[in-house]
């Protein structure tokens, strides 16, 4: 039934404030009703008027229809702190999954706001709400956190911006579609055999490891990386010393590694890219030159933060 | 009331001219009118001209033409990996019959100089070129000496992954107002092309539609056209957007915007209008902006063109 | 927060037991001392506190009775929820406790001076709720000490919410239907102030030394006549020898009749009731809250507020205690007499004295009767006699007279013979009720100080006074002010001409400190004040239903609800389409010109076409501009290119060029005619 209704209420929200990168807050799409404070403060009305016809006293009459009308005050001042503001923005939110990221919003408008928080729906935890105190000044960039939850290239779920600013007698608040993707990176978990390598990397510094060239066209013995050819490996070397090491040629050096969905140790799909995506890290931080291979894609090798971040892309929208 | 139509006349003739100019070199290059209108803007702005395209496709035909009817003594340089500063400048010879040091004036002293190919030249020989263009004005032995006026560079170049060149920094691609580029010419032009296949050289030379009076008649109207302040605005705007963080390519400079400006006003002359529009801006500002901000490396849509699109043209 | 407790606490404390002043105090004081010693809040010792509040207001509620007990229990229950801020909605119940206490606060202060005070309080209870937002923010630091730098913007914001929203509450005081009270409703035990319904020879005086108001009076009319001014409030039939009371006092009365209302009752059946005709003077009478029950009016008084009550004696009374301002409207009718005919059991009280007290009183009672036995008249005559005695003998008007005892009367009027009005009308009703007359003590107000800004008579406690009405025949009661013969200024002129020796008694004003006012500046600016309270309490305490409806009827003609609440309605959409139009002219002010409006306009009219998706999305692109627009329209629209052509170029003409005012005025006109043709053409297309 929830469900239903929340379906129902997306589908008229689609109409009513249809996704565009640019929002003006206007009486169209800023929605107020009383909080249950504001109907407290209501019925809290009611009884001092109740009290100032028992007694048939006047000055508690004027009190309450003070109260009363401070009460549609209250709502037109609620109202004007969201009302005229304009919301930009300024970058989708990207990140590994389970690890917050943030939507970059800019904030414009001639009024001074007070206390507007801001939560991309639905908000699990408080934490992920962005209360900001005064926002006095124009544009105004904020940082709205999201929990990154399942990996994929999702479209972003509305932007609630909400105040009950001044007296807390109402909920003013307006659903956004910013029309952005949420882009989800695969949660990034190195494969086993990786983190050996590590290891023989340290030993490798420790200079325990000889790696003298041994074969005219090799120029040197390379630690094993994950997604090269087994027939690259240096047996010889893996049976003597247990070491994983490879045969480089001169043009392996700048590493045409490939990294390859089909080669990835773990089972299922997710885990494979998280493998993947781990891998993409870290070949991006050796400032190492790779290429991706995935069932109905393929990355040319090349290096750089623009190909990582391709690579990343790759691996969300798979 | 015949006073008043010759005061009109006199009005228009500039723009009248400029259509005619425009005609005229169209004729030389066949189907690239609007490329025309647009290096003929960046003249009457008083910008540097930069044409980017591959060999043969008319760049040298196009700036030949323009300074033809433009009625103005022109010079080429052929850039070359060899080119030294004092190619292009000039330098002092010592004359042994005076005993005297005489300045033998390079090719840059004149009113339009065409640099064939300057991302083959090194780039101390571009930088000579470069500063002339910036000071209007040459240094031979520690004597500075003046160009003529109006002066304008029209430099052609290889796209720049073409084997053997050497990129202009961006600095320096900041002094052109414009880049454009020329394109493939469609069937039909290229049809006609090789139907009547003679060479430039077979090419009745082009007659001057102006003189120099006239040019600088027509520089100072377009210098006149109106500006209004919501253009200004515009122009801001759209310089804002590339300076703001998120923008990926290079941000405008002071400098660009005021290409913007000027240029601007140069297309709304030659459309024949005394006012700028911010069409005229759109018009003008992929061929101002693109070789500034630089190019998406892989993407489908330009940078500049994505600017346009996304800056509203009344602010909200 | 607890600033707000503070102050509302400290408006009711006047309220509040002495036990729970100090419980309140001290949890307090807790409080504050918390933000150092957390220990001092922990759970068990509020809990403590909560028992003892509780166990005390047990005790106390006997004493206290219903209304003083709720009273306590509000304010304790108010502070304790200090203590008790766990959730969110601790928080708000507490401030909507804070309302609360300051709604029962103004049953027990009316004046302007304190609304204006609660105004200011109100402003502090809402405070919290502004603070609120800013303690959610900044999570852990919810307890700290208020800075009241940090609260500053807030307070201006909070005054002009207020500000906003008074015009509205103005309008709804009048408008708003009244409701009549539905249930019984518990009232205050409190002291009362004022006159006492029994005069012991030698009290009153504490009344004369207070400056504290009375009541106030407005007369409908200019008043004719300057004759004093006796606002009669109790009649006092039984004497016992020291202290005069109400006539059910009396051993053998208090027998047959339980209360002063039966007693009156019953004389009313035995007596012709006045028919009330001739002139009368209308007034309206502003009653400070005193917690009695009788009402002050001039001779022969007729209530014109339905509530009020004429008893046999002409006095009137309130249907309870007067616990807040009270205003009511009477009719006097001077030339009536009161009770020509005198009741058998009225004629007895009244000639009723104490055995065997005041014997010299009674010779000279017994001397004079014998005097003018056979003399036609004798009553008066007597009257006189005893008049001109007062006057001519060495009695004199003072206010600390010497104490009296044994037979008081006798005292006085032989050997002290200085004292106030209470001294010299109980000798005199002993007199005439030794010598035969019917004759009873009256206490009320003397006189009043009138306000000539504001037309009304202020009558303060120190113009109490107490008078004797005699009973003549055919003249019925008749009012006789011995204090007249030997003080006239007194009546004259007030109290303050009598006591001019005894000035320094007075008690001052509350401006009296400013020594650097002189005292007639200072005297206008007491006046001021006055003034503007009693407009307060006329316009605002003393509005009534009956009032409300003679204003709807000014306003509406006939009373029709559905008038009024057409009215409320209209009133409240006023109030929002102009708060609308300020939000929207605001906005656009600063950024849509003329043209852009029209343009808007245009993109509106076109919106409702329906085009293709893929046309609409790119005339809705920011980057077009309008002749783009216009052009990509008029290839949809082929009839309309015209007007579309005229319609950019006019718009950039105004957008882009430099224009003459009478010029840009023109093109605006041209403009406007445009979109209006191209919707008239529009409307052409899809027909």
């Amino acid at each position: 039934m929830k469900a239903y209704i929340n379906k129902r209420m997306l589908n008229w929200l689609k109409h009513r404030i249809p996704p565009n990168a640019h929002h003006q807050l206007s009486s169209n799409n800023v929605f107020i009703f009383p909080s249950g404070f504001g109907f407290a403060y209501l019925t809290m009305v009611l009884v001092i008027f109740l009290l100032g016809t028992n007694y048939q006293n006047n000055i508690i009459l004027m009190f309450s229809f003070l109260l009363a009308s401070l009460f549609v005050t209250t709502m037109l001042f609620s109202f004007q702190n969201l009302n005229g503001m304009s919301i930009k923005l300024i970058k989708a939110p990207t990140g590994f999954a389970k690890q917050v990221s943030y939507l970059v919003i800019e904030l414009s408008g001639q009024n001074a706001r007070q206390y507007i928080q801001f939560h991309v729906e639905p908000a699990i935890q408080h934490s992920f709400m962005l209360t900001s105190e005064n926002l006095n000044e124009n544009n105004v960039k904020i940082q709205v956190p999201i929990l990154n939850t399942r990996r994929g290239v999702h479209q972003l779920s509305r932007l609630r911006i909400r105040s009950t600013f001044p007296l807390g007698l109402f909920n003013t608040w307006t659903r956004l579609d910013l029309g952005c993707e949420h882009m989800v990176y695969p949660e990034p978990k190195l494969p086993m055999l990786w983190q050996q390598r590590q290891y023989q990397q340290e030993l490798v510094e420790q200079g325990q490891v000889n790696t003298a060239n041994q074969m005219g066209d090799f120029y040197q013995l390379e630690n094993y990386q994950v997604g090269q050819s087994l027939s690259l490996v240096a047996w010889k070397q893996l049976a003597k010393s247990q070491q994983w090491l490879s045969k480089g040629h001169a043009s392996a050096v700048t590493g045409d590694v490939w990294l390859d969905f089909q080669q990835m140790s773990a089972h299922d799909l997710e885990a494979k890219l998280s493998q993947l995506c781990a891998l993409v890290i870290e070949y991006s931080q050796l400032q190492q030159s790779f290429g991706l291979k995935l069932p109905h894609l393929e990355i040319e090798p090349s290096s750089g933060e623009k190909h990582q971040i391709k690579c990343l892309q790759a691996l969300a929208s798979m | 009331m015949g006073a008043i139509y010759l005061l009109i006349m006199m009005i228009n003739m500039p723009r009248q001219l400029a259509s005619q100019i425009l005609s005229h070199v169209n004729q030389l290059i066949l189907g690239k009118e609007h490329q025309v209108k647009l290096a003929l803007t960046c003249l009457l702005a008083k910008g540097h001209l930069l044409i980017e395209d591959l060999p043969g496709m008319g760049k040298t035909t196009l700036a030949h033409g323009l300074a033809q009817s433009l009625g103005m003594s022109y010079q080429r340089i052929q850039f070359t990996s060899d080119l030294l500063p004092a190619d292009i400048v000039g330098l002092s010879i010592f004359d042994p019959k005076t005993q005297q040091f005489s300045l033998h004036k390079g090719p840059i002293f004149s009113q339009l100089l065409l640099a064939d190919e300057i991302n083959r030249a090194s780039p101390k020989a571009q930088s000579a070129l470069l500063e002339a263009m910036e000071e209007h004005q040459v240094s031979i032995d520690g004597h500075s000496h003046q160009l003529p006026e109006p002066f304008f560079v029209i430099a052609t170049q290889n796209p720049v992954f073409h084997a053997g060149t050497y990129p202009l920094p961006e600095s320096q691609l900041d002094r052109f107002m414009m880049k454009i580029a020329i394109g493939f010419p469609d069937a039909d032009a290229e049809k006609v092309l090789l139907q009547n296949s003679t060479s430039r050289f077979e090419q009745p030379p082009l007659s001057a539609m102006v003189d120099n009076a006239q040019l600088e008649k027509m520089m100072a109207a377009v210098q006149a056209v109106h500006c209004s302040d919501a253009i200004i605005d515009y122009v801001i705007r759209l310089c804002q957007f590339t300076r703001e963080e998120g923008f990926t390519g290079q941000a405008l400079s002071p400098r660009a915007s005021k290409s913007l400006v000027n240029s601007a006003k140069a297309w709304a002359f030659i459309e024949g209008r005394e006012h700028v529009i911010p069409d005229d801006v759109q018009a003008i500002f992929i061929s101002v902006t693109e070789h500034r901000i630089g190019q998406q490396v892989s993407g489908q849509q330009s940078l500049a063109q994505q600017v346009i699109e996304q800056v509203a043209v009344v602010a909200s | 927060m607890w600033v707000a407790v503070l102050v509302n606490f400290l408006m009711l404390a006047p309220q509040l037991s002495v036990a729970f002043l100090v419980l309140n105090s001290l949890l307090l004081i807790i409080f504050m001392q918390g933000f150092r010693y957390p220990i001092l809040k922990s759970r068990r010792l509020v809990n403590v506190f909560t028992v003892v509040g509780a166990l005390l207001l047990i005790i106390l509620s006997k004493q206290l009775g219903l209304m003083l007990t709720m009273v306590n229990l509000l304010v304790f229950s108010h502070v304790m929820k200090l203590f008790e801020q766990n959730h969110q909605r601790d928080f708000y119940v507490f401030n909507l406790l804070s309302l609360m206490v300051l709604a029962t606060a103004m049953i027990f202060h009316q004046s302007l001076w304190f609304f204006l005070l609660f105004m200011v309080l109100l402003i502090i209870s809402l405070l919290p709720l502004l603070n609120y937002q800013r303690q959610t923010t900044s999570v852990g630091n919810q307890q700290r000490w208020p800075s009241f730098t940090g609260v500053k913007p807030y307070i201006g914001l909070l005054t002009k919410l207020l500000t906003v929203s008074i015009p509205l509450a103005i309008f709804l005081f009048f408008i708003f239907p009244r409701l009549q009270p539905f249930a019984a409703i518990p009232q205050a035990k409190m002291a009362k102030t004022g006159l006492s319904d029994s005069v012991n020879v030698g009290d009153i005086s504490q009344l004369v030394q207070s400056n504290e108001l009375a009541f106030q009076v407005e007369f409908a009319s200019p008043r004719s006549s300057h004759q004093p001014l006796y606002w009669r409030a109790l009649v006092m039939e039984h004497f016992d020898g020291s202290t005069w009371q109400s006539a059910e006092h009396s051993p053998r009365l208090r027998a047959i009749f339980r209360t002063k209302q039966h007693y009156l009752e019953y004389i009313e059946s035995q007596e012709p009731q006045p028919l009330f005709t001739g002139n009368a003077i209308n007034y309206q009478v502003f009653v400070q809250p005193n917690y009695q029950q009788f009402l002050f009016a001039l001779d022969v008084a007729r209530p014109q507020s339905t509530a009020i009550q004429r008893l046999a004696d002409n006095t009137l009374i309130a249907p309870r205690p007067i616990s807040q301002k009270f205003a009511y409207e009477v009719s006097s009718y001077p030339k009536l007499t009161m009770s020509p005919e005198l009741s058998s059991l009225s004629n007895t009280v009244n000639l009723s004295l104490p055995e065997e007290s005041n014997p010299r009183l009674r010779v000279l009672a017994k001397n004079l009767v014998e005097k003018y036995q056979n003399r036609p008249n004798s009553q008066a005559l007597i009257i006189d006699e005893v008049l001109s005695k007062i006057r001519q003998d060495s009695f004199y008007y003072t206010l600390s007279p010497s104490l009296l005892t044994g037979d008081r009367l006798d005292q006085f009027f032989f050997d002290t013979q200085e004292g106030f009005c209470v001294h010299y009308a109980s000798s005199f009703t002993f007199l005439m009720r030794a010598a035969g007359i019917p004759a009873r003590l009256v206490t009320g107000y003397l006189g009043g100080d009138y306000h000539e800004q504001g037309n009304f008579y202020s009558i303060y406690q120190k113009d109490a006074h107490a008078w004797a009405e005699v009973w003549l025949p055919e003249k019925g009661w008749t009012r006789v002010d011995p204090t007249a013969a030997v003080s006239p200024e007194r009546v004259e002129q007030g109290i303050d001409a009598a006591l001019a020796q005894e000035q320094s008694l007075l008690n001052p004003g509350f401006l009296a400190n400013a020594r650097w006012l002189d005292p007639v500046t200072l005297l206008r600016i007491q006046a001021a004040f006055e003034l503007i309270d009693y407009q307060w309490t006329k316009y605002i305490v003393g509005f009534s239903s009956k009032k409300q409806s003679k204003l709807l009827q000014q306003l509406f003609g006939e009373q029709q609800y559905w008038k009024v609440a057409l009215a409320v309605a209209l009133t409240l959409a006023i109030i929002f389409a102009v708060f609308y139009l300020i939000i929207t002219l605001n906005q656009e002010k600063k950024t849509v010109s003329v043209q852009e409006k029209y343009y808007r306009r245009l993109q509106q009219l076109i919106k409702k076409e329906a085009l293709p998706t893929s046309l609409q999305g790119e005339l809705d692109s920011p980057s077009m501009t309008v002749r783009r627009y216009c052009v990509l329209l008029s290839l949809h629209f082929s009839p309309l290119e015209e007007q579309l052509e005229q319609f950019y170029t006019t718009y950039e003409a105004l957008q882009y060029q430099p224009l003459t005012l009478t010029q840009s005025n023109e093109k605006k006109a041209q403009l406007l005619a445009n979109v209006k043709q191209i919707a008239e053409l529009l409307k052409g297309v899809r027909y």
